[in-house]
């Protein structure tokens, strides 16, 4: 780069077209970004969900990823059945992962599952 | 050797003594790791992982240490504390004097399920929850799930599995139906018509932080646990020609093989075997 400028002289106004220039892309490319940032997880990690509905006043979603109450993950297990438990519901498991998520949601009240992964066994 | 006692004849002070360690605990952080142990050791029986503290032979043994564990840290801020037992087929009411201010609190409010009353309610400001699933930093309750409502075992409920004379079965799991006094106790196995019994029952009984892998978060816990501990006592003195089984791993080819403790292996995170746990004579007994 130093070495090309020391070969050929420019002038000040090629100086400043060339910042304009780099300016104009790197907007562009700061206004892209977020476009092209959420489409990709949108469509490969959030797929349609098996079921969705309103619950008691929260959103519930399931999908192959998993169970969401307001958006927010449900940590799901599984027992030797077959059937379903949650972080909520440790005692007591569920046929379906949607009657999993209503049982959460009757025993959380207006709680608000926590953001952060959900805790690790084992 | 001390004693443990039911909290119905506990005086005030004997509560008093016991909810201050309990708090003293929480205040240096103690408490807090013995909630993330519960959650750890948590593992559901699909999963092809050793399963120490439930739906497993060893939940008896694992939560003897696991109590005693706590009981050690209690008597170190008190000697003269030990974990008080709750008998739930006879103080069945939500209103009974365990859950009164001067012991462990009510019920949640309606809401948000907030223990509003007693030591541990939140706007006491010595019972924050910092290991819990939920944004809420306060402990909950909803005591009889009253929207759904929930009756604790009854006492011949707690008998149908004292009565078992076998201690577990294969697969040694929440699907063992064929009988066994642990999964009955444990409470997955259960008619159809109930679906769950005696220890599973009294947890959603209870409700709230209850219902999950954090139960400890209620200090309810232990009373609970201390009765399913003397309920071993009381299977072992009526079946005295019964023991813990598996007394062997289960063989070579078995799905249940590193997913169970035998009689002589160690248990998680305590290195100790069910044959060490099987009595408590010596340490502590139940008046």
């Amino acid at each position: 780069m130093s070495a090309a400028s020391a070969a050929v002289p420019v002038t000040r106004r090629a100086v400043l077209r060339t910042a304009f220039t780099a300016a104009v892309l790197a907007g562009t490319a700061a206004a892209l970004g977020p476009v092209l940032r959420s489409r990709r997880p949108r469509q490969t990690l959030t797929p349609a969900p098996l079921a969705e509905e309103t619950y008691r006043g929260r959103h519930i979603a399931v999908d192959r990823a998993g169970v969401r109450i307001d958006g927010r993950p449900l940590h799901v297990m599984r027992r030797a059945d077959g059937s379903y438990l949650s972080g909520v519901n440790h005692f007591q498991s569920y046929p379906t992962r949607l009657e999993l998520a209503r049982a959460a949601v009757d025993e959380l009240g207006s709680a608000q599952l926590a953001l952060a992964s959900a805790p690790h066994h084992g | 050797m001390y004693t443990r006692q039911n909290q119905k004849d506990l005086t005030s002070a004997q509560k008093k003594r016991f909810t201050a360690a309990v708090l003293e605990l929480k205040r240096d952080g103690t408490y807090d790791a013995f909630v993330r142990t519960h959650d750890k050791f948590f593992v559901p029986d699909r999963d092809r992982k050793l399963r120490v503290g439930h739906m497993s032979p060893s939940f008896f043994p694992w939560h003897r240490r696991y109590l005693l564990e706590f009981e050690k840290q209690l008597r170190a801020v008190d000697p003269g504390v030990s974990i008080p037992y709750w008998d739930w087929t006879t103080d069945t009411s939500p209103v009974s004097s365990l859950w009164a201010d001067d012991f462990l609190g009510g019920t949640g409010r309606t809401a948000d399920r907030q223990v509003m009353t007693g030591p541990f309610a939140y706007d006491k400001g010595n019972w924050t929850v910092t290991v819990g699933i939920t944004e809420s930093r306060f402990l909950t309750r909803n005591l009889g799930r009253p929207q759904n409502p929930i009756a604790l075992p009854t006492p011949a409920e707690l008998q149908w599995a004292v009565d078992d004379p076998v201690y577990d079965v294969a697969p040694w799991d929440s699907t063992a139906t064929g009988g066994g006094f642990r999964n009955k106790l444990e409470g997955w196995a259960a008619p159809r018509s109930e679906r769950w019994r005696n220890h599973n029952k009294v947890h959603q009984w209870i409700g709230g932080h209850m219902t999950g892998g954090t139960a400890p978060n209620d200090p309810a816990f232990w009373l609970h646990h201390a009765f399913v501990d003397l309920i071993w006592d009381r299977w072992q003195r009526k079946h005295p020609r019964s023991g813990y089984l598996p007394a062997v791993p289960p063989s070579l080819g078995d799905p249940q093989r590193g997913r169970v403790i035998a009689l002589d292996e160690p248990m998680p995170p305590w290195d100790v075997t069910p044959r060490e746990l099987l009595g408590h004579d010596g340490l502590y007994r139940y008046a």
